[in-house]
């Protein structure tokens, strides 16, 4: 006869193993998670395809760049030139490293300072949330793109002004969402189970608040991915943002934008179809993430 | 005469209840939710508490265990004021009271796998045991609740609500309590799940000699379990019998309203029955009647009843029934 120790441990299944399965038989969001992959291996190894550094000027095109710099294989110009003659294969590359960081840096200010700060407002509550909360309207009124530009404009144009401005703007909306939701997982009977039995606080929030947040907080920060970039492409559309020799997708659309009427439509249609696929394919991952780790919700 | 294990006196829960749009320096109001209420329990006893919704049955659980702040006196082992210590003065104590909650799904983080949560309040209280002793105690509980120890690495949302409420009265049970407080175990289960965690906290009640604090709204399932029963109303204290005589002599016309509620499993008697209806609705606790608060729903209430309030005394039949009514025993005679 079997004992109890022989039978084996059945393995459980996580929350996160189930969704992980529902994602995966999601086709919009797999494959924009597959467009995401080749996105982002074009931004890591795309510059060891390049023939050319991002700022060498080629002198076979300048001058004549209409009829000399389309894309073509055979001078080693894949995307084609710039206007001043300069390989846009490579300056797409740089571009889509420069957005994808801006992205991603962008969002990981925001998920960390938005949830350790929404998350400590939401367990403490009384009057400890209602001023971090005030705060949070304080900050959400002033009107960040200008403030973004004033800081461009005073402290110059550099990568980091960019990221503490992009990063400043956008964890408010996230400390709110993961507040709310701290709110309502703060009142479940675990929580109420956790404090019962002594654990302590900072033990209930790692423990118990955290891995019930991740869910929410992965949806918004796959979202909120795009937006970043979409502000980078913004400020850089307008000319601030990065500066020369250094490019990204926002003033490479607004380098081709200018130069369309001479017939160099090459020139905007390249970067504008990775900066077109890249957010979509991360709007699409985060609708599957949001079905995926919320069922309950479709 | 040994002393009793929890000795509550005099114990009140408040409540401020601000006005969403009042301004902040006007004064908030106060809602009574526990007014007053004692009693003793002894070790292994059962102590069932009845009552409606929102008649302070679990604020008194949850204050017990500080979840809510109280005023008065909440006696441990005869020696130990409750109220007022620290978190940290309180960590002790905190092992020898557990507590099962109402919603078997809610009261398990749906992260976390079933041997994390029964292991829980281990890593708690008994830091100094190593993983697989831990590991041990876990699979040896869990033969106790007759869960399969297997299945120590799912996830709670595999299981079914009287599993779960299973796995709830396992980590409750892990750190060797000496009284645990069951706020509601079995409401949010089928009846049949139900008399299966009854027998199983009553059989583990008697390997442990655990006491018990008992809080339901099925006077069934209570007059199964219980010792003694107390009856609240509006956060206060109607009666208090030992079951036995609470069923037969309800003295108290709420008792005796709520007992005659409870439907007989034989149709015939079932017809027969002479019912009490109550009308209306509880009261709000922001502004209790004046006097007895159950006069409003009280069919033999007087303008006396309006104008004093009936304190909890004891009956002449027994010295452990007591009432809170000017006139008892109404129904009886």
């Amino acid at each position: 006869m079997k004992t109890q120790a022989d039978i084996a441990v059945v393995k459980g299944r996580s929350l996160w193993s189930e969704a992980r399965r529902r994602f995966y038989k999601n086709i919009a969001a797999m494959l924009g998670l597959i467009v995401l992959i080749l996105v982002s291996l074009f931004a890591f190894f795309g510059q060891y395809i390049a023939q050319f550094p991002i700022d060498e000027i080629d002198f076979n095109v300048i001058g004549q760049v209409e009829q000399e710099g389309g894309p073509s294989i055979k001078n080693g110009h894949y995307f084609g030139t710039d206007d001043l003659g300069r390989d846009l294969f490579a300056r797409v590359v740089q571009g889509t490293q420069v957005s994808l960081i801006v992205g991603f840096v962008g969002a990981f200010i925001a998920v960390a300072m938005g949830t350790l700060y929404g998350a400590i407002a939401g367990y403490a509550g009384g009057r400890t949330d209602n001023i971090m909360m005030r705060v949070v309207d304080i900050l959400m009124a002033i009107p960040s793109m200008f403030v973004i530009i004033l800081l461009l404009v005073m402290f110059g144009r550099s990568m980091a002004m960019l990221f503490i401005g992009v990063g400043m703007l956008s964890w408010l909306d996230m400390s709110r969402i993961v507040r709310g939701q701290t709110l309502s997982i703060k009142n479940k009977e675990y929580i109420h189970a956790a404090q019962a039995m002594g654990v302590s606080d900072v033990k209930i929030i790692t423990r118990h608040i955290l891995p019930n947040l991740w869910g929410i907080v992965a949806v918004y920060a796959t979202l909120l991915i795009p937006l970043m970039i979409l502000t980078e492409s913004f400020i850089s559309f307008i000319g601030l943002g990065v500066q020369e020799p250094l490019t990204s997708w926002g003033a490479l659309i607004s380098e081709g934008a200018g130069t369309m009427q001479y017939g160099t439509l090459w020139q905007l249609t390249f970067p504008l179809f990775f900066f077109v696929i890249t957010i979509s394919a991360f709007y699409f991952v985060g609708d599957g993430l949001r079905d995926a780790l919320d069922p309950k919700e479709r | 005469m040994t002393k009793p294990l929890l000795e509550v006196k005099n114990l009140c829960v408040d409540y401020d209840i601000r006005n969403e749009h009042a301004l902040p320096w006007k004064s908030p109001q106060t809602l009574q939710a526990v007014k007053e209420v004692s009693f003793t329990l002894g070790a292994g006893e059962t102590l069932g508490i009845v009552g409606e919704s929102g008649s302070g049955k679990s604020t008194l659980a949850r204050a017990i265990v500080q979840l809510e702040k109280a005023t008065g006196s909440i006696l441990w082992g005869g020696d130990t004021e409750l109220i007022g210590l620290s978190r940290q003065q309180m960590l002790p104590f905190r092992s020898q009271i557990q507590f099962v909650f109402q919603d078997p799904f809610a009261s398990l983080n749906p992260r976390l796998t079933v041997g994390q949560i029964i292991e829980e309040p281990l890593t708690v209280h008994q830091p100094q045991l190593s993983r697989t002793q831990r590991r041990e105690r876990v699979r040896s509980m869990m033969h106790r609740v007759s869960l399969l120890p297997n299945q120590i690495n799912r996830y709670p949302h595999e299981f079914s609500g009287g599993q779960c409420q299973r796995i709830g009265i396992a980590r409750a049970l892990i750190v060797e309590p000496r009284l645990l407080i069951c706020d509601e175990p079995v409401s949010a289960l089928d009846v049949s799940i139900q008399a299966q965690i009854i027998n199983l906290l009553n059989s583990l009640q008697k390997e442990m000699g655990l006491a018990m604090l008992f809080i339901a709204h099925d006077l069934s399932v209570v007059k199964h379990i219980s010792d003694r029963v107390m009856v609240m109303y509006l956060g206060k204290v109607m009666e208090m019998a030992d079951c036995s005589v609470l069923y037969k002599q309800p003295s108290h016309p709420y008792t005796q309203a709520l007992i005659s509620a409870v439907p007989l499993p034989d149709p015939q008697q079932e017809r027969s029955k002479k019912r009490i209806l109550l009308l209306g609705d509880m009261p709000s606790p922001l502004s209790p009647p004046s006097g007895c608060v159950f006069r409003t729903r009280c069919q033999y209430a007087t303008t006396e009843c309006a104008t004093r309030t009936p304190q909890l005394q004891s009956t002449g039949n027994s010295s452990e029934h007591s009432v809170s009514c000017h006139f008892p025993a109404v129904s009886l005679s």
